[in-house]
């Protein structure tokens, strides 16, 4: 376990050069015409993502958490460029993302890569594991034959995927799930990409499996420098392979920090609630009180001041009538009206909040 | 333990399939006692659907039990006709299939399909099935003006809390759950489970939780059958198999979880992947995945048998137990395996 090539990225230092940084986020999606539209009324939308702002460092691995609807993945895909946003920027390199067109887009398109839940759905069925990871090279034009195919070989290489032989023939349906998502993982990395967007990358497979796929992307992202944004449920999985982690609720972020932090003494009472909630395998530990019930509340009515305070158990009138500004509270940013802007929990509310 | 509610003995699943008989499931046997909750658990393809199926008796057309004995308040039931099966099913013996939260009627009222259960399948009148409606609602934690709601206006953690007050609706004695809380968020999925807890408490249910999450085996169950490729490897109480297991596909689990506790473990996964049941191979099926395997777990395959108190456990090395649990603490211990395989 003191081996240093199987150290944990989150003791690694986060380097300071910003490569993306997300400004005032929005997505709505309109409820348009058709029947959904008449029952929802004409100005309707799903508000999906309201309000995110994250600064993202080179090398830097980080975690969007939160539960279904929360916004984790429609912001992945805003990053992707899937969607166009509302309203709000997303910079890489100082670029702003809205305004690419063609080749600068092209080019973008490269240098990030999109990697989903579900390994089955994500390959071709017909094309063969070699002419899967060709096929990004020869669309972006790169290399002669034998470079492509030295790259397919070192990429299956480094997912571990050996002997290189005795898949590159087969078809995706005659492997096993763990090797399909490393096919997808190698694949994602044909391009040499900086940025590596994650979504559920280990969530469809076994157990015994999974912990394996986990390790290469986490040493993958180690060797090769990469920038990873991993949006998952799971937060055991963002604890295992994070420097940084973001919690959402409702479309926001409501705290984000260092991942140590966020999830060993969360701030916020969704976190709180939602750490408290993770079943740990340790059957004499005591279950902790889990203090709110319920899932979360549509995305098309969203509550007011503050989206959580129908749910939260330290609700205060100001909740209801604002949106707390994030505070900084031992390097961790949180947006409750619980902390002051000097970082220090409101008094009132101390004893409940020591942990 | 007096008579268990539940005996499995040497049960055998087989699926007819166009490139052979498939043994899904192959001499398996446990226990649940009354108002003890099981824990089967294993990976993709083990065979703990198709067991708990079988306990049902609702198997694709492909599937047989060509051996074996479910001995459930002492009738088999691998010989029960189908109509005997269908005055049991729900009555004694209840299950809450795998993401049985979509198989609501959509375009009926939840209230209605549960009084529909209820009259057609309890002899309740129409007045005493409303009742007991509420009465179930309560119970799973949801409020009775639900009653009159389409699933689509529930979530999805209170559409599964719905499925389980229609598995509980005519008082059974054992419910099968099988994945009950895969698709739920964390909030919701500890609800559900303490929904679960509380059951045994208040009406002494007996609860066979197929599961591939130790955690939540950890939070639910009394006892835990850990399986294989069709087989049962590991068999202990709850505390027993987190604290001492045996077998080492058991130890290589534990090894390969997560766990928010402790931030600073270091996930081991185990190599290779589980054998095809069409050919399953001579011996220990976990053997060629196995750091610890010797020749003889190659070609002998071992017996499951005690090696504790409550405690059975199916492998060659067993009395070794002390030095594979040090072994198998580490990363290179598991390493070893796939370059010798």
């Amino acid at each position: 376990m003191a081996n240093p090539q199987t150290h944990a990225p989150k003791d690694t230092p986060v380097p300071d050069e910003v490569l993306i940084e997300i400004t005032d986020l929005v997505k709505h999606f309109p409820i348009g015409g058709g029947l959904s539209g008449a029952l929802a009324g004409k100005n309707g939308a799903v508000r999906a993502v309201n309000g995110v702002s994250i600064t993202i460092r080179r090398g830097e691995v980080i975690g969007i958490a939160g539960e279904s609807g929360c916004g984790k993945s429609t912001t992945a895909k805003l990053l992707m460029k899937l969607f166009e946003p509302t309203s709000g920027t997303i910079r890489v390199d100082r670029e702003d993302l809205g305004s690419l067109k063609r080749k600068a887009l092209k080019r973008y398109r490269r240098r990030a890569q999109l990697m989903f839940q579900n390994p089955y759905e994500s390959l071709n069925p017909r094309f063969t594991i070699r002419r899967a990871l060709l096929e990004p090279l020869i669309i972006h034009g790169i290399g002669t034959p034998e470079e492509r195919m030295e790259r397919v070989m070192q990429a299956m290489h480094d997912v571990h995927l050996r002997p290189q032989e005795s898949y590159l023939d087969k078809l995706p349906h005659q492997l096993s799930g763990g090797q399909l998502q490393r096919v997808v993982l190698a694949r994602a990395l044909m391009l040499e990409p900086d940025i590596l967007v994650a979504d559920e990358p280990v969530s469809m497979l076994d157990v015994s499996v999974r912990a394996g796929i986990m390790n290469t992307m986490r040493d993958l992202a180690a060797k090769r420098n990469l920038t990873v944004i991993y949006i998952s449920h799971d937060l055991s999985l963002l604890q295992y392979l994070c420097n940084t982690t973001a919690v959402m609720y409702l479309g926001r972020v409501v705290e984000i920090g260092p991942t140590r932090k966020v999830i060993q003494q969360p701030k916020h009472p969704y976190t709180q609630a939602l750490i408290a909630a993770v079943p740990v395998p340790e059957p004499e530990r005591s279950q902790k009180e889990v203090p709110i019930q319920g899932g979360v509340p549509s995305a098309i009515h969203i509550p007011s001041g503050c989206p959580f305070h129908p749910r939260c158990p330290h609700a205060m009138d100001i909740c209801s009538k604002e949106m707390p500004k994030p505070v900084k509270v031992n390097g961790v940013q949180v947006s409750c009206f619980l902390y002051t802007d000097d970082g220090n929990p409101a008094d009132s509310q101390r004893a409940d909040l020591d942990r | 333990m007096t008579k268990p509610l539940l005996d499995v003995q040497d049960l055998h699943i087989h699926y007819d399939t166009d490139n052979g008989v498939m043994k899904a499931v192959e001499g398996v046997s446990f226990t649940v006692g009354a108002g003890h909750h099981l824990g089967l658990i294993g990976e993709s393809g083990c065979g703990k659907t198709t067991a708990g199926r079988a306990l049902m008796r609702v198997m694709p057309r492909n599937a047989s039990i060509p051996h074996g004995k479910a001995l459930f308040k002492g009738r088999d039931l691998v010989q029960l006709s189908e109509d005997q099966m269908r005055e049991l099913r729900w009555r004694e013996l209840s299950m809450v299939p795998q993401a049985s939260m979509d198989s609501l009627n959509p375009v009926h009222r939840v209230g209605r399909q549960l009084v529909e259960v209820l009259t057609v399948r309890g002899e309740f009148s129409k007045r005493d099935a409303l009742e007991r409606a509420s009465e179930l609602f309560d119970l799973v934690g949801l409020s009775r003006d639900r009653l009159s709601h389409f699933p689509h206006e529930f979530s999805g953690g209170m559409r599964q809390r719905a499925v389980i007050a229609l598995a509980l609706a005519l008082n059974p004695d054992m419910v099968i759950a099988d994945e009950p809380v895969t698709a739920l968020d964390v909030i919701v999925q500890r609800q559900v489970l303490q929904t679960f807890r509380q059951l045994q408490d208040r009406l002494s249910l007996s609860v066979i939780m197929i599961t591939h999450d130790i955690s939540v085996v950890a939070e639910t169950c009394d006892e835990v059958a850990v399986m294989y490729a069709g087989k049962i490897v590991e068999w202990a109480t709850v505390q027993t198999f987190f604290n001492e297991p045996v077998h080492p596909y058991t130890l290589g689990l534990q090894n390969a979880y997560p766990n928010l506790a402790k931030p600073d473990m270091e996930l081991i996964s185990i190599e290779g992947y589980p054998p095809n049941l069409l050919n399953p191979p001579a011996g220990c099926r976990f053997a060629p995945r196995c750091p610890f395997s010797q020749e003889r777990c190659f070609a002998e395959e071992p017996p499951l048998v005690n090696v504790g108190p409550d405690h059975k456990a199916a492998c060659h090395r067993a009395d070794e137990v002390d030095m594979l649990r040090e072994q198998a603490k580490f990363p290179a211990t598991w390493q070893q395996s796939i370059e010798n395989g």
